[in-house]
């Protein structure tokens, strides 16, 4: 009896070393390459061409980590991530990917092959942030040195995430600009990258939208228009809104950030007729006084937050027309709204909603609140 | 022989297990998209009277399992069909849970590890299990349930700041049907699969019992159901109906503070607890069935092949994860209609007929 039962905890142990010990294929991390970005482009030879930011780690005496930017081309997108083994043996990992970069001409003649393959397949994670290259080359982006992170992907997608404090652009993952493509009424955004000239050199900067129609790229906004892109969408956290104030003919600048904002957008239907009601709350506080305005007392607040909401709302209220009359695509999502709340409605015009959006009437009204004015209390003044 | 008794809080567990199993996993009305909640709703509501025709078969007969009962009340010959033919639903319900668990592996976690190695390890435990007892696979799943339970509300705290509550608006948006459609899907899978346990309940101690259990057990089973179908609808929106796992994808993002991130495990977890339950219920149903058609005094012996066959069929019978989805949502409501509602209500008249005749003769 004993005897048994000792064979039988053997026999056990090793089974559970041979089951446990992992899958069947095993593989070890110096065989990985890690993925950190990837930037793609229109191939010479084949369809695409990708150009992949490879994340090294050298664990010698300091661990360190350097990046290497590879170029392969393939047919479709996985064919040229597998592609990258002819180049360098080893099989890409794409789980730790942080951001996918998409040339204009790429972008232009479709998004969904990308976004296929990297919602399907069971490495590729969707919540990575996704952009489109404004110049010619989404590889050029990705060839830039970077200045305060080792690895150019890891860099842009710090950009992304702490766009939060800048609101330029409009950070979107991978999964957000798929389901914003699938639904009804919302038209799809993304970020934009564009290469900038500082210090004598060219470096990648993010900014702006891109705006798209189906699946396709049709146009960019400024860094304005996607301020006011984001008051519309809800999607605001912070930023700084630079407002110049006029006072006695003089003017002058006051910069505002911005703590907390909420929009919302209220679809409105009478007699057939679809209007909608936007209203947007923001909370600031003065933050810089480029003068010596007294915006801080009652009567020059109450002038600042009257200036500020004057010109938030031509801001929205142009970018609405704009967007209206050049591309036509519900970008702001009033479509969706006005499905969740007025489904009926929706029904009537969902068919042909792109030309009912067009000539669609908005009302926007905005609220700017003043909630302090930082360390002091009153502006600086010049003396002699 | 020595009789087997299993305790009320066992028996919920284990039907707990059994319904959250693999549903959690593949999830419910996904015809309805937004509406699968009220999908999940219609199915539970569906779900209740039936539930109340397998409690009083059950409480009708103590100590006697869905076998006993079907050659005591409908004859030797008629009741050995009938009996063969729930043989084969659990058999073949068994080896679909271990399929699923496959495909699941398979798809998500380890593309290029034959799908049969998953499989033979989650039946290799079934079948150690259903040897060793209905006793042991009731005494685990009260252990596995508290665990289970607190990872799942864990990870449904942890996925409130994904959550975008108007993705589930609006309601009802594509009329009732979708959502009949899908409450009937989800009675089907995974609610009324629990006529198994009528196979089981012979172990309970009172007669009362299983109205307690099926009702106990299923109601918390619908809630956590309901609140996880919510969930995904809430994270994934439109992308809800398109994926093979939406939990798996709702829940990979999860990202609390670029720290907590990458829990999907979590639903592995979960899904290998609930199959193991869901396939040894099945298992242990199938070879009890087995060993009462033949007369044998004993199920245990044909554990094992009954096990190894059911794996066997489980490796094939789908070509491939699309057959699956498509015989799970659209084939299977009708493929288990007669044996989950048509048989019992002939059962259950018919026992009924029988126990009035019976009293009135004393």
């Amino acid at each position: 009896m004993k005897r048994t039962r000792m064979l039988s905890l053997v026999i056990m142990s090793i089974l559970n070393i041979l089951l446990l010990a992992g899958c069947w294929n095993y593989r070890e991390v110096d065989q990985l390459s890690i993925v950190a970005g990837v930037a793609i482009d229109k191939g010479i030879h084949e369809k695409y061409s990708l150009s992949v930011e490879i994340a090294e780690i050298s664990g010698e005496k300091e661990s360190e980590t350097k990046s290497k930017t590879i170029t392969v081309e393939g047919k479709t997108i996985f064919d040229a991530a597998r592609n990258a083994i002819s180049f360098m043996g080893k099989k890409l990992y794409w789980s730790h990917a942080k951001v996918v970069i998409v040339s204009r001409e790429v972008a232009e003649t479709g998004l969904v092959d990308i976004l296929d393959w990297y919602n399907r397949d069971a490495e590729t994670r969707g919540d990575i942030h996704i952009l489109v290259s404004k110049g010619e080359s989404a590889k050029e982006i990705l060839s830039r040195k970077s200045t305060t992170e080792k690895v150019k992907s890891f860099e842009i997608d710090k950009m992304m995430e702490n766009q939060k404090a800048l609101s330029k652009t409009s950070p979107i993952e991978i999964w957000e600009i798929t389901n914003e493509l699938a639904a009804k009424g919302v038209g799809a955004i993304s970020a934009a990258v564009d290469l900038e000239k500082s210090d004598g050199e060219e470096v990648p900067r993010v900014l702006g939208t891109a705006v798209f129609k189906g699946n396709k790229l049709i146009g960019f906004l400024d860094a304005d228009e996607t301020k006011a892109l984001l008051f519309i969408r809800n999607k605001l956290d912070g930023g700084i809104l630079a407002e110049d104030i006029q006072m006695n003919g003089i003017v002058e600048s006051v910069s505002l950030e911005i703590f907390k904002s909420k929009t919302k957008v209220q679809p409105v239907v009478s007699n057939e007729e679809i209007k909608m009601k936007v209203s947007v709350e923001t909370t600031v506080a003065i933050d810089e006084i480029e003068g010596t305005f007294n915006v801080i007392e009652d009567e020059g607040r109450k002038k600042l937050e009257k200036f500020a909401e004057e010109s938030l709302k031509s801001q929205m209220e142009n970018l609405i027309k704009k967007v209206q009359l050049e591309y036509g695509v519900d970008i702001f999502g009033f479509g969706t709204k006005l499905r969740e709340e007025k489904p009926k409605a929706w029904e009537s015009v969902s068919s042909e909603w792109a030309n009912v959006f067009k000539d669609i009437k908005v009302d926007v009204n905005v609220k700017v609140h003043v909630k302090n004015s930082a360390m002091l209390s009153k502006p600086l003044e010049v003396g002699d | 022989m020595y009789k087997e008794q299993i305790t009320d809080r066992e028996a919920i567990s284990m039907l707990l297990l059994f319904v959250i199993g693999s549903t959690l996993i593949i999830g419910i009305g996904g015809d309805a998209k937004n509406d699968a909640w009220i999908a999940g709703i219609a199915g539970i509501l569906m779900a209740l009277p039936i539930i109340l025709v397998y409690s009083r078969i059950s409480s009708l007969f103590p100590g006697k399992d869905l076998f006993d009962i079907l050659t005591s009340i409908l004859g030797k010959v008629f009741g050995k069909t009938v009996a063969v033919l729930y043989i084969w639903y659990a058999f073949h319900l068994g080896a679909l849970v271990i399929r699923n668990f496959g495909e699941f592996i398979n798809t998500v976690a380890m593309p290029e590890t034959p799908m049969l190695v998953p499989m033979l390890c989650l039946g290799l435990v079934c079948i150690v299990a259903v040897r060793a007892g209905i006793e042991v696979l009731g005494r685990i799943s009260t252990y596995l349930v508290f665990p289970l339970m607190a990872i799942i509300m864990i990870v449904q705290i942890l996925a409130i700041p994904e959550l975008k509550p108007n993705y589930i608006k609006p309601f009802l948006s594509q009329g009732i049907m979708p959502i009949l459609k899908g409450g009937f899907s989800a009675f089907a899978f995974p609610f009324a699969e629990t006529i198994l346990f009528i196979a089981v309940f012979f172990s309970l101690k009172t007669k009362r019992s299983p109205y307690k259990v099926y009702f106990s057990g299923l109601s918390i089973a619908g809630v956590l159901i309901l609140l996880l179908t919510i969930r995904n609808i809430m994270v994934l929106g439109d992308l809800l109906g398109r994926l093979y796992f939406p939990s798996h994808v709702a829940v990979s993002r999860i990202n609390i503070g670029n720290f907590l991130e990458r829990i999907e495990v979590s639903v592995a977890f979960v899904f290998i607890v609930g199959a193991f339950v869901k396939t040894g219920v099945c298992l242990f149903a199938a070879c009890r069935g087995i060993g009462k058609v033949f007369n044998l005094t004993d199920y245990k012996p044909i554990v094992i092949q009954t096990g190894l066959l059911m794996i066997y069929f489980s490796y094939i019978v789908y070509d491939s994860i699309m057959e699956m989805r498509n015989w799970a949502f659209k084939v299977y409501p009708y493929y288990a209609f007669p044996f989950q509602v048509i048989l019992p209500l002939v059962i259950w008249i018919a026992a009924e007929i029988k126990t009035r005749k019976k009293a009135k003769q004393c």
